[in-house]
């Protein structure tokens, strides 16, 4: 069973089903029960890549990276946003009269942890990482 | 693959959505709910075949709600998948739709 994949995509409203369907089978093998709304969570960020990451980031491109650790599952989405976005990506309720925020809502009652750090592969750029802690144990004993 | 299909029962109108509601199509939801809004007193929108679906799903769901409540039309999600449950409950939500299911 692989334990991590990596893909990247056109940051087009298109590719979000590529993401879907890459990922939905890898997840259903790593955390089966909660395989739905981890996916949710991803397709969330990627989605909010498509609306507003800034034309000077990403080429054009989302590259994600998933990894199943035995304690953590983690997603990376490099390039995500500027330094000076991540104030202002804040989750709000769906009757708030404010637009947006409402996937960043899900996504954090979903993930255990989501952070903004520096890609260091890329100056003035911040990586999304999301993280999914995992019941100690809870991989399958006849994994490879 | 994301489809709609509007009928007309006489007694109002019942939208089958069926596969995955994204960013994509949300916008192809909207047409179809607007539609069915414009033509009836009811509207109940089936989303027993929707397997995906996100924020921007939720929120046109939400923006039909509104249009109904402003319109005095009757509105329900019918039938709505597992799924499409999970993520109202997680968004606080599944107290705020008038959820039916079909006999």
């Amino acid at each position: 069973m692989a334990d991590e994949l990596e893909i990247t995509v056109a940051a087009e409203v298109t590719s979000l089903k590529e993401v879907r369907k890459t990922f939905a089978p890898i997840l259903e093998e790593w955390e089966p029960e909660s395989a739905d709304m981890l996916l949710l969570a991803l397709v969330e960020c990627c989605s909010n890549v498509v609306r507003h990451r800034r034309a000077s980031l990403g080429e054009g491109c989302i590259r994600i990276h998933a990894e199943r650790q035995p304690d953590v599952l983690r997603f990376r989405i490099d390039q995500f946003c500027t330094p000076e976005d991540v104030p202002s990506i804040k989750p709000r309720k769906f009757d708030s009269a404010q637009p947006g925020g409402h996937g960043t809502l899900l996504v954090d009652r979903i993930m255990t942890r989501v952070i903004y750090e520096p890609d260091v592969n890329c100056p003035d750029s911040v990586t999304l990482v999301l993280e999914k802690s995992l019941p100690d144990g809870s991989r399958d004993s006849t994994d490879v | 693959m994301f489809e709609t299909t509007a009928r007309n029962t006489g007694k109002g109108i019942i939208l089958d959505v069926s596969g995955d509601v994204d960013l994509e199509v949300a916008p192809k939801l909207w047409s179809a709910m607007e539609r069915a809004l414009e033509q009836s007193l009811s509207l109940k929108i089936r989303l027993s075949e929707v397997q995906f679906i996100d924020s921007s799903g939720i929120a046109m769901l939400l923006k039909g709600l509104k249009r109904a409540k402003d319109r005095k039309i009757e509105y329900a999600i019918l039938d709505p998948s597992p799924r499409v449950l999970r993520v109202m409950e997680l968004a606080d939500l599944h107290n705020v739709f008038s959820i039916e299911r079909s006999k």
